[in-house]
């Protein structure tokens, strides 16, 4: 107020020059502090019941989808797999039932027939790769014990596709080695 | 010949993976700018503007959240509603822009070389996602951009902190609030983002209530 005054006193014509051009003089009249006069144009505080939220969010809308990008097939960790699937996969151990019929003759049944040399036992299922002292003949492999199936997603995910990538370079990088070394070879000769 | 042919194909697939991650995130179209243009352009004429002297100038001071000492307000007559702004930079020179925002007032303003060029009601964070109090500079703009968090479009947005927090146009009026963003009308956001660039701060503040 009191710098207001002082100006006033001191360059009379230059603010009658600015107050003449629609400029806004300080003086004795207009003693309003700054905040004063930013608060004279606010709309006031923001009211208690003004908190509306002006958008939604996109996760609410559709709170199935899941976060990941590429994702062919959702697949629920908890879910057991279905029962048919899980026989046509891996029939569950019936070691203790016997067949019905006759099952058909492996290579477990073949090839140690072929090499007829009877030894000690070996454990089943490892008829394959059993040293040739080994294996009673006429004992099919029994199954491993079964273990949840594992379901592939239909889309690779990005470490694949990384791999992928990189099983590309490798391949690429070879041939182009194997293309060019003769020619590199045959200069040097 | 073919070795660069093959590094090209290389080029290609990988921009073309670049483009699958980073897609859908900033369709170039702006279709609510325009309707909230039309609903409510209401600038207010831009008056004269009233010269500030020295012991105003101290009081920004003491204000704070003035990046610059101010001197000189436009001149605005009576208080400003939802959706209002003015916008007059008439005869103020070119020099540093600052922006501070009151929440307590619900004011924004633009000060280019100690003169303040804009002024406007905003929104700000409902009391669940408050808007950060601080100074922040610019780091990103975006004319047409399309908030992935929301889905929401967010015309001439001018990003200040590295979790979203920005400011950016939007339809003011009452009763509405933001997830912590400043809202201002799109017109005036226009405006702003033509006048400030990347690196300018923007100081966010919550003033004393006045006694």
């Amino acid at each position: 107020m009191g710098f207001g005054l002082v100006t006033a006193v001191g360059a009379p014509v230059t603010l009658q020059t600015l107050a003449s051009h629609g400029y806004d003089v300080p003086s004795l009249g207009m003693p309003q502090s700054l905040m004063a006069l930013l608060d004279a144009r606010s709309p006031g505080e923001r009211e208690q019941g003004a908190l509306t939220s002006t958008k939604q969010r996109k996760i609410a809308e559709n709170a199935v989808r899941p976060h990941e990008r590429a994702l062919g097939k959702i697949i629920n960790p908890n879910a057991a797999p279905p029962a048919d699937l899980v026989d046509a996969i891996m029939p569950p151990a019936t070691t203790e039932v016997a067949p019905a019929f006759a099952p058909p003759p492996t290579l477990a049944d073949v090839i140690p027939k072929t090499f007829p040399t009877p030894g000690n036992a070996s454990p089943p299922g490892t008829t394959l790769i059993s040293p040739p002292g080994g294996g009673t003949p006429g004992t099919p492999g029994t199954p491993g014990t079964p273990q949840t199936p594992e379901v592939p997603s239909a889309v690779p995910e990005p470490a694949t596709w990384l791999t992928m990538l990189l099983g590309f370079g490798v391949i690429g990088a070879a041939m182009r080695r194997r293309r060019f070394a003769p020619s590199g070879s045959t200069r040097l000769a | 010949m073919r070795r660069l042919l093959t590094l090209l194909l290389l080029v290609l697939l990988g921009s073309a993976m670049l483009a699958w991650w980073l897609g859908g995130r900033e369709p170039a179209r702006a279709p609510v700018s325009a309707t909230a243009q039309a609903s409510r352009p209401r600038p207010l004429p831009g008056g004269p503007r009233t010269f500030l002297d020295p012991q105003q100038m101290a009081q920004a001071q003491a204000a704070g959240g003035f990046d610059q000492t101010p001197r000189s307000l436009l001149r605005i007559a009576h208080a400003m509603e939802y959706g209002d702004f003015v916008w007059n930079d008439d005869g103020v020179p070119a020099g540093p822009v600052t922006v501070r925002v009151d929440l307590r007032s619900q004011l924004i303003s633009i000060f280019r070389a100690g003169h303040e060029i804009g002024t406007a009601v905003v929104l700000y964070g409902a009391d669940a996602k408050e808007t950060p109090l601080g100074r922040f500079p610019i780091l990103w703009k975006g004319r047409n951009h399309r908030s992935s968090l929301y889905d929401a479009p967010m015309p001439y947005t001018m990003r200040l902190t590295g979790d979203g927090v920005a400011i950016h146009g939007s339809d003011v009026r009452w009763g509405a609030a933001t997830h912590g963003c400043i809202g201002v009308p799109t017109a005036f956001a226009a405006h702003l983002f033509e006048a400030a660039k990347v690196g300018d701060p923007v100081t966010i503040v919550r003033s004393a209530k006045p006694a």
